[in-house]
């Protein structure tokens, strides 16, 4: 199993690699970490004539913080987000969901823009970015632009990015206080994919009150889903079990499952109101 | 397709060579520089028989392509042995019998390998958690874990006979 | 040196491991249907240049079981998904996978029966048989119908 021919390009700067792709438009792709791309490559279930090896571009390999999110630089390994050791309680549901993708050999060479920019409905951290309302950095010819999760995924494997464009940057929200998050993947019985994966954020207020809600779900539809009427259900309520049972029963309305193998269509949509409950009850606990 | 020059040291020594960007880096460590202890086991990323370490981190050397590893450094399971002196997770796999066919066997020893140089002391779910990604038919993975802790517990002691100094006894 | 050492050292021979002077490899063009008529196959090494069946192979390879011959290269028909159809040469392992574009192959998809028990009673998958069936087996001897208890099943393998 190998690729078919194309040409290679390792450039030292982000300018370079952006003229680049943009020298060969649509026939041009970015690698980062290669571990979702080279598979498709050596089936032969797609070609591309020029690839952009962004993985020598220094510049983009970081995890720093300010006041109010982690942010990630997109050339970042997986492994290296997975064993940052500052994540604190705000960012528990990062932790979890890092380290439930694929195993520690792929996290040693994937990268957590990869695993945003890539598109497929599979992917964990779209759903966790999505859950946090967080945002990323798209850098291209024009110059940068800021899109967020929730808005960033049209279909499978296509974002709203252009050819030109690289994200360069993931930036993870920080909830600040009386917040907690889990992510929980219920995988296929072979290999590391999710039959559904859900990623939960809440934040209460003084009175217990929750304030803030995002709830995000990977591999039940043709892209990750925010689970917007769910999460709205939650918001300002005291999050009682038939609050969260409602919202849960919002959120297997929101999906967008195709019977297979793992499941019918009903199958999955009661999986994903399970996790809802079991995700949102484990949040609850960690506050 | 214009082809690249790539230079990769393996196991200390360089090789180099004009590559096709899409040859697979187990494919230049098996026929470029004929060192055919690494496996191509499933066309998938998935079995991990294929396992080197790339600066430090152990990697699927079938996912990653020969231009990405141009002036890095890889450890393969030919660059474990010291002047024909077996390394302990290599003595320890024989010892607690971890293999059978031995397909596997150089991809779990790497990882093992990895494991231990970051983690002197792993937990049984350590062991089996790193190497999830290293896919075993034969063994039933019992053997493998059992032969890690024994190689752990082997270097720990290697390390250690440095630091002990021999004392007089006083009579 | 003991086998385990060997194979803790890198080295094993496995078949891919064994390398030859001037080697060519192979690629084969594998069947896209379970079950088709091969309308036409143009290119690579197929069953009009190399009409001989596979030397050794499950039921086919024991005495009495000739009929049961899987032939290296599909002609009329194919039978499973993968099924080979050509073979294809070069010396550099990437360009013999390209060659496999090259070969032309045009299929006549056909309905494949999946189900043992349908197989029983549906048309014969291979010319020349008169059933889809390969061996019959009784288990047990001294057989009888008038045993006070009488069980009956159909037991399926769960392989896949």
């Amino acid at each position: 199993m190998r690729p078919t021919e194309f040409d290679y390009f390792a450039p030292g700067t982000l300018e370079e690699a952006i003229g680049l792709l943009k020298k060969y438009n649509d026939e041009a792709k970015v690698l980062a970490g290669g571990q979702s791309l080279l598979p498709l490559l050596k089936s032969r279930v797609t070609s591309i004539p020029y690839l952009v090896d962004i993985g020598n571009i220094d510049s983009l390999t970081y995890i720093t913080r300010n006041d109010r999110a982690l942010l990630v630089g997109s050339t970042t390994k997986i492994s290296a987000l997975e064993n940052y050791r500052n994540f604190g309680k705000n960012f528990e549901i990062l932790k979890e969901a890092t380290a439930s993708i694929a195993d520690p050999l792929i996290r040693n060479m994937g990268t957590v823009g990869g695993n945003i920019a890539h598109g497929d409905p599979g992917n964990d951290l779209p759903a966790v970015l999505m859950a946090l309302d967080g945002t990323v950095t798209v850098t291209g010819p024009g110059g940068q632009r800021n899109v967020k999760a929730r808005e960033l995924y049209l279909d499978s494997y296509t974002t709203s990015l252009n050819g030109n464009e690289i994200i360069t940057e993931v930036q993870f929200p920080d909830w600040g206080t009386r917040s907690a998050g889990t992510y929980i993947k219920f995988k296929k019985p072979a290999g590391d994919f999710s039959i559904a994966a859900i990623a939960i954020q809440l934040k209460v207020n003084k009175d217990g009150i929750c304030e803030k809600f995002g709830s995000a779900v990977a591999s039940v539809g043709p892209t990750s889903i925010f689970l917007r009427k769910a999460s709205e259900t939650m918001v300002g309520s005291k999050m009682t079990p038939t609050v969260i049972e409602k919202a849960s029963e919002a959120a297997a309305g929101e999906i967008n499952p195709v019977a297979d193998r793992n499941g019918t269509v009903d199958q999955k949509r009661d999986l994903v109101r399970k996790l809802f409950i079991e995700g949102t009850r484990k949040s609850l606990r960690k506050l | 397709m214009a082809k690249k020059d790539v230079k990769i040291t393996i196991n200390g020594k360089e090789y180099s060579s004009k590559v096709e960007p899409r040859m697979l880096l187990v494919h230049f460590i098996r026929d470029v520089a004929g060192l055919t202890g690494t496996h191509v086991g499933c066309d998938t990323s998935n079995c991990g028989a294929c396992t080197v370490v790339l600066d430090g981190k152990a990697v699927k050397s079938c996912t990653v392509l020969a231009v990405q590893a141009d002036n890095r450094r890889i450890t393969t399971v030919e660059g474990l042995a010291k002047n024909g002196k077996l390394h302990p997770v290599q003595e320890a796999f024989v010892d607690k019998h971890g293999l059978q066919c031995g397909y596997c066997t150089s991809g779990m020893l790497m990882t093992s390998f990895w494991l231990l140089q970051k983690n002197r002391n792993p937990t049984e779910k350590e062991i089996r958690e790193a190497l999830s990604g290293n896919l075993c038919r034969c063994t039933g993975y019992e053997n493998i874990v059992k032969a890690v802790k024994e190689a752990a517990k082997e270097i720990s002691a290697e390390q250690n006979k440095d630091l002990v100094r021999e004392e007089p006894i006083e009579a | 040196m003991k086998s385990e050492e060997k194979f803790v050292r890198g080295m094993g021979q496995f078949v891919d491991d064994i390398k030859f002077p001037n080697m060519l490899y192979m690629s084969v063009v594998r069947s896209d249907y379970a079950r088709a008529r091969l309308l036409r196959v143009k290119g690579g090494i197929n069953a009009k240049t190399f009409n001989h069946p596979l030397a050794a192979v499950g039921e086919g390879a024991m005495s009495g079981f000739e009929r049961a011959q899987h032939m290296v290269f599909a002609s009329e028909f194919v039978n499973y998904l993968g099924e080979p159809i050509a073979a294809v040469y070069s010396d550099d392992p990437y360009k013999s996978e390209d060659l496999i574009s090259s070969v032309e192959v045009d299929y006549d998809p056909l309905k494949p029966v999946i189900d043992p028990e349908k197989a029983l009673t549906s048309e014969p998958i291979h010319s020349g048989f008169k059933n889809n069936i390969i061996s019959e087996k009784w288990l047990g001897k001294d057989f009888k119908n008038d045993s006070p208890i009488v069980l009956e099943d159909s037991f399926r393998n769960r392989n896949g």
